[in-house]
């Protein structure tokens, strides 16, 4: 591993902890010093969340990648955070189970990077997101200690849920040192449909699959550069085979009037690969990629008022969670585009850069407008991390200015 | 922080302003009618509030907690009082705010999959509204005809549905929260993946001690096409327990899986003549659902799996009838308990599922050893053990075997891996197993938490954490467990 590491244009020392206890004698010493953690998983991320501005220390997390427990029959699964997530699946294929989370680049992504962005894909409509598979979290504390919450029983309310707070906190709160995961049995089929669709069919595709007979365990809108129409619509099964046999017969009926061309059924044994590599297609290792969100019905709209205003880009859109991703087109700045996406996504709705080069990353681009809901965000972000030196600046609510002060 | 009984020429004053804010009819004090609010569902220990208000909107809400915060007098929500933990009592005395009045289904939306419910929505009332439809709420824990919303929030309630569709927290999108200094947040809602920390899944299972949270944004989900609804009749509870390890192994996920044992069947054949065999040593409620395609095979596979475990007999709900009858009893279980003993302890413990025979078998034995008779009718599927300790409350030795034997069956749990409550929460019950389940540096780190949205603690003191220290402090014991006082 180099000594060194390129974070936001600083050039930062670089250490790998083995175990959880060497990773909070790390933090021991830089809280004692004042100095920033930077934590880098599969370096995936790099270009979420606002700029790093205070020089500090890198920790490289994949190299707490042990199995701890995996009592295959209670369903859960301990390991630690740096586990990478194909390794992981291959463990868990190996008692036929799965985490059922369809996650962009597994061979780089490692568990802990997974959660702390709050990856999610095609399947969260049937199985959810990272927040609903983790039932018990050790993370080290702004003084070095390793603290612990939830357990390793599917169902435990003792304590506050702080696993809750931890992913999707980009490491502001503390770096994961170990999970207690639930999973799921691998489904004994799965079938996946891809339906290029008549012009202008996008938001009837996506209001037919909402009330649909077929209980599909993913429904995707996909536009790509010089594909065979506009929309694809990408429907996913999975279950027991005569399920999922009646209801990929049953689908193929019911949007039979939509299809520009004929209904393309995926191969069985192709349908995992290409689940990754539609994840895949929506973040790109580099580059700027726009999220947004909104209520369901409003997906299909919005999805195509994006491609309209970005021709050329890659849009995958979830209609059934509202949440979509844009691949912006090289060249092509949309920080002037969100506030009108903003508007176009309704109540609730957002848009903002899951991932941008350097100088667009503003908060405002990367996490939107201010929320009076940030003053909580802050206040546990005061209490957890004083000193801001847990990734300091990546979300707004633990900045930290380029003096060492926390603001 | 602990809270001190508030003065009587406070309260008085309290009143007064209390009544300003909600009206005569929106409060009450007298001795007799706060009787009713001394406890919850778990009656082994009780406190008098001073006052009960039911603010009727959220802006009343806002007023008491500034009135409470001004005057500092601890306050706390309660919705319809079914925690089987303590979750409601109030510690200290002081406001216990009722969420009852604020009970409008303000919103649903069956396109958008979601609804959003004042907090003191009864859980069911959520379900019967949309059922027309397909659609349905899904956490569905047994107290589900009378427990609110809002206290599913604060415990983040299970059922046994959750098996397959998630525990609460799976499905609240967002809450509105009158913050301990009247501060009204709206945090999540109906569109998902808003930017920032997920500040709603921290204050689901929270147990009030992060404001009273008056409003929720709750997930809809369709029903299901078909249902397969199984009974399973074993000779022994490790039989049973052994199915359902096996079950699980086969990588089925029921969408529930819930047993009964022989104390418990006698006491739901009285009650409901549904034709449980009496003579069975227990049952396993199977219930598979989903599509009409291949379900008939799935249950197939399970009633295999159950008779490979040595199922005397596998019987199938033949109509709806049925298997409505079936859950009643399952659902009312604890009620019909009433036939066995004057009062009872429902334990909420939790072990891995592979560890379920050891846990009952050491059930049995903690029963023998204290001279008490225990009934377990329990979520098997996760785990979720609700053995209920029966008894005499009117006799203090057998009150105090009751609360040893709790004690030990929940150090059991702890034993074989597991935990204290699955679903019913902590309350004041099990605030001494925090320091068992938790170091002082993980329980530090909760504090945090709490301080940043509670900093005074006047909301829910002394609830979910233990004060630091108590354990080692001689005569700590008095000023945390006010209730235990109260009931012995």
């Amino acid at each position: 591993m180099d000594p060194t590491f390129d974070i936001d244009g600083l050039d930062l020392d670089a250490v790998a902890p083995e175990t959880p206890e060497a990773l909070a004698q790390v933090v021991r010493a830089c809280r004692a010093s004042g100095q920033p953690l930077y934590w880098v998983g599969g370096g995936l991320s790099l270009g979420a969340g606002i700029p790093a501005t205070v020089p500090g220390t890198v920790v490289h997390m994949t190299s707490l990648d042990r199995v701890i427990d995996y009592p295959a029959r209670d369903m859960t699964i301990t390991v630690q955070a740096g586990i990478r997530v194909s390794r992981l699946q291959e463990i868990l294929a190996r008692e036929r189970q799965t985490l059922p989370l369809d996650i962009p680049w597994p061979d780089k992504a490692t568990l802990g990077g997974v959660l702390a962005c709050n990856v999610s894909g095609s399947r969260r409509l049937a199985h959810g997101t990272p927040r609903d598979f983790v039932i018990g979290l050790t993370v080290v504390d702004d003084n070095g200690k390793l603290t612990k919450s939830g357990g390793r029983v599917v169902k435990n309310v003792a304590g506050y849920d702080m696993a809750k707070l931890h992913v999707g906190a980009h490491g502001t709160l503390g770096p994961m040192a170990q999970v207690t995961l639930k999973v799921r049995p691998l489904p004994p089929v799965r079938a996946w449909l891809a339906i290029p669709l008549k012009a202008g069919m996008h938001e009837a595709a996506a209001d037919r699959a909402h009330g649909c007979a077929a209980r599909p365990v993913a429904f995707d809108l996909l536009a790509l550069p010089g594909g065979p129409a506009a929309w694809t619509a990408m429907i996913g099964f999975e279950g027991e085979a005569p399920a999922v046999a009646w209801q990929v017969a049953r689908a193929k009926e019911e949007f039979r009037d939509l299809a520009h061309v004929q209904i393309i059924e995926c191969q069985p044994n192709s349908v995992d690969a290409m689940a990754t590599r539609l994840a895949e297609r929506t973040d790109p290792p580099s580059g700027a990629v726009a999220a947004l969100g909104c209520l369901p019905s409003r997906t299909a709209g919005l999805a195509a008022r994006v491609l309209a205003d970005m021709p050329g880009a890659v849009v995958h859109a979830l209609p059934g969670s509202g949440v979509l991703r844009a691949v912006v087109p090289e060249g092509k700045d949309p920080r002037g585009l969100l506030p009108g996406w903003r508007d176009a996504a309704g109540p609730g709705g957002w848009a903002r850069l899951a991932r941008a080069p350097r100088p667009w990353r503003q908060a405002d681009s990367m996490w939107g407008p201010a929320r009076p809901e940030e003053a909580i965000s802050a206040a546990i972000a005061r209490e957890m991390d004083p000193d801001r030196i847990f990734n300091p600046n990546r979300m707004r609510h633990n900045t930290r200015l380029t003096d060492g002060k926390p603001s | 922080m602990t809270v001190a009984a508030v003065e009587p020429s406070v309260v008085e004053n309290l009143v007064r302003r209390l009544a300003g804010i909600v009206g005569a009819d929106g409060l009450i004090n007298s001795q007799a009618e706060l009787l009713v609010y001394e406890c919850d569902g778990y009656t082994l220990e009780k406190n008098r509030p001073d006052v009960v208000v039911f603010p009727t909107a959220t802006e009343q809400v806002v007023e008491i907690v500034k009135l409470c915060r001004e005057m500092r007098v601890p306050f706390l929500p309660r919705g319809s009082g079914t925690s089987l933990a303590g979750g409601c009592l109030p510690v200290g005395g002081g406001v216990i705010i009722s969420l009852a009045r604020m009970k409008r289904i303000l919103e649903v939306d069956l396109r958008n999959r979601c609804a959003l419910v004042e907090a003191g929505v009864i859980n069911m009332w959520l379900t019967n509204r949309i059922k027309s439809e397909g659609w349905h709420y899904a956490p569905d824990p047994s107290s589900q005809g009378a427990c609110t919303i809002g206290g599913n929030v604060a415990t983040n309630s299970g059922g046994p549905h959750t098996l397959k569709y998630g525990v609460t927290v799976n499905h609240v999108m967002g809450v509105e929260i009158v913050m301990p200094d009247g501060a009204v947040q709206t945090l999540g809602g109906p569109v998902e993946d808003g930017p920032g920390l997920d500040l709603t899944g921290v204050v689901v299972g929270s147990e009030g001690t992060f404001g009273v949270v008056t409003k929720a944004w709750v997930r809809l989900v369709r029903n299901p096409e078909s249902v397969r609804t199984l009974l399973g009749v074993f000779e022994s509870v490790d039989d049973a327990t052994a199915a359902i390890s096996a079950i699980i192994g086969a990588g089925i996920v029921p969408a529930a899986l819930e047993m009964l044992d022989s104390l418990i069947l006698k006491a739901v054949e009285e009650a409901f003549s549904f034709g449980f065999p009496l003579d069975a040593g227990a049952v396993l409620i199977m219930e598979v659902d989903g599509l009409d395609a291949g379900l008939d095979e799935e249950a197939a596979r399970i009633e295999k799996l159950a008779k490979a475990n040595r199922a005397r007999e596998v019987r199938r709900a033949n109509t709806e009838a049925e298997r409505l009858l079936l859950w009643k009893c399952r659902k009312q279980a604890f009620g019909a308990v009433g036939r066995l003993a004057p009062s009872y302890c429902t334990q909420d413990g939790v072990v891995p599922r592979t560890a379920l025979p050891e846990m009952l078998r050491s059930i049995t034995a903690i029963g023998e050893r204290h001279k008490l008779r225990i009934a377990n009718v329990f979520h098997a599927g996760d785990g979720n053990l609700h053995p209920i300790l029966l008894f005499d409350e009117r006799d203090p030795d057998q009150l105090r075997r009751v609360m040893e034997a709790s004690h030990e069956i929940l150090d059991e749990c702890l034993r074989l891996g597991g935990s204290v409550t699955g679903e019913h929460g902590i309350g004041v019950e099990k605030i001494d197993f925090m320091s068992k389940l938790f170091s002082p540096d993980d329980l530090a780190a909760m504090r945090r938490v709490r301080q940043a949205f509670n900093p005074d603690g006047l909301c829910s003191p002394d609830k979910m954490l233990p004060t630091a220290g108590a354990c080692a402090e001689a005569g700590r014991h008095k000023q945390v467990k006010p209730g235990r006082r109260a009931a012995l």
